[in-house]
């Protein structure tokens, strides 16, 4: 096979694949209209559910490309990259980026996740500040990350190293920094590196 | 000499103590006055608030008119062209939101459909129509909610059938570990069998009887039996409904 004929067929393929993903949108909202239609409810609605997982997944492609590649001296790896959230069973609006290796003690991640149900807890601690404990062995802080209002949780694992969750609740949204081998200093200067503003924007 | 220095001395620090107990007379009265004086500032201030203003807003009247808010059926198949829209446009959160309301639509028209199944009245128990309620969140996790209550006396029969619901899970967990077994006399909580599904019977004082059956891949059925005299009776409440029909209604397998 020449290169002309292999440019043409990528070329092909490449047309082809750029148009399945909205076509799939739009071939299940055609499928839930017309299940409507001959009253078939919960073939409509579950065409509808298919469609909703299906613009989620734009979403979080659009909010993907929003996130820091770098984060500090850890790059991402695009291949885990993660929009769908099926492997969690959720099935609302899931994006994930982790940064660095796990293995090399020193790691980061980013999870957005939309109606999530750890929501309430959160904004019920951010909006009460008299149950904040103060003092060096408060493992849990109210922290801003830009104009946002953000918990910072401080885990300690078994051999005594400790690891960070930052907690940014915003809209029906919720995203989570995770941090391994960093200062509390720096987990929030990288968490501050995050353009939640933005993502808010987009998700809202 | 010494005597008349004595008798000055005397004489002087008698005066002085006289003034200071006088000065502290003095101000305590001082004293007592401004804290009249700031008592009588915010009585006078409560009573000058007192009379309610209309014209700034300030009213103690209780609403006693007003029809509410005006109940609108989602508009499912312009939902869903509004999503499609939106999509095309690459506004792709109100493409969401325009899904996320079509299924609202449609899981309510489902929730009417399986209230319209179940029955009437429960042995003596009427239904109660201005209690049924059907929500839908459109959220997975939240799922979809029928309710009815049936009622006569001080018996009240409440039935919940959820589906897509994270109720499931509680449930799930204690049928799936194998349940426990227990000597005491008077269990409040037992795993049984209602028409054919596994599901958990409670008993607690203060609010009666409880049955969950899970069924399908999603869903539950949950019935409060309050004052009820035994557990027969409430099982017996429990067999006027069929698990199987609101099973078919729901889509489940």
């Amino acid at each position: 096979m020449n290169i002309k004929s292999l440019t043409i067929i990528s070329l092909i393929l490449f047309l082809v694949t750029g148009t399945l993903y909205p076509q799939s949108f739009e071939s299940k909202l055609s499928e839930a209209q017309s299940a409507y239609k001959n009253g078939e409810l919960n073939d409509a609605r579950m065409a509808l559910q298919e469609a909703l997982n299906e613009v989620n997944m734009t979403i979080g492609k659009e909010v993907l490309a929003l996130l820091p590649k770098t984060m500090k001296d850890l790059s991402s790896d695009a291949t885990q990259d993660d929009v769908s959230g099926t492997g969690l069973g959720y099935a609302g609006l899931y994006v994930s980026r982790t940064y660095g290796q796990a293995e090399n003690k020193k790691s980061a991640s980013v999870v957005i996740i939309t109606d999530s149900p750890l929501l309430a807890g959160i904004n019920s601690i951010l909006s009460l500040p008299a149950i904040m404990t103060s003092g060096a062995d408060s493992n849990q802080k109210r922290i801003k990350i830009g104009t946002y209002k953000a918990l910072l949780q401080i885990n300690e694992a078994e051999d005594g190293t400790k690891n960070y969750d930052v907690q940014v609740p915003f809209g029906n949204s919720l995203l989570t920094f995770h941090c391994e081998g960093y200062s509390e200093a720096d987990v929030v200067a990288m968490a501050n590196t995050i353009p939640v503003a933005r993502i808010d924007e987009k998700i809202r | 000499m010494k005597k008349i220095l004595t008798l000055l001395t005397a004489a002087i620090i008698g005066l002085a103590s006289a003034n200071q107990i006088h000065a502290q007379r003095f101000l305590n009265k001082l004293q007592d006055r401004a804290e009249d004086k700031i008592l009588d500032e915010i009585f006078d201030e409560d009573e000058k608030e007192a009379p309610p203003d209309r014209e700034t807003g300030k009213t103690s009247t209780s609403n006693t008119r007003g029809e509410g808010l005006s109940a609108s059926a989602i508009d499912v198949p312009a939902c869903i062209d509004a999503a499609s829209a939106s999509y095309k446009s690459e506004k792709y959160t109100q493409s969401r939101n325009s899904v996320r309301e079509a299924i609202q639509g449609i899981e309510l028209e489902i929730g009417k459909k399986v209230l319209e199944s179940l029955p009437q009245s429960v042995n003596d128990l009427s239904g109660q129509a201005d209690a049924d309620r059907v929500t839908s969140s459109g959220i997975n996790f939240a799922g979809l909610m029928i309710e009815r209550e049936y009622a006569k006396g001080d018996q009240e029969l409440r039935v919940v059938i959820a589906n897509n619901s994270a109720w499931l899970t509680s449930v799930n967990l204690y049928l799936s570990s194998g349940g426990y077994a227990t000597t005491e006399e008077q269990p409040d909580y037992k795993k049984i069998t209602f028409q054919g599904y596994q599901g958990v019977i409670e008993y607690d004082e203060g609010s009666g009887y409880k049955l969950s059956v899970p069924f399908g891949q999603s869903s539950i059925f949950v019935l409060n039996g309050i004052n009820f005299s035994n557990e027969q009776q409430v099982m017996n409440a429990a067999g006027k409904f069929s698990i199987d029909n609101i099973k078919r209604q729901l889509g489940e397998q």
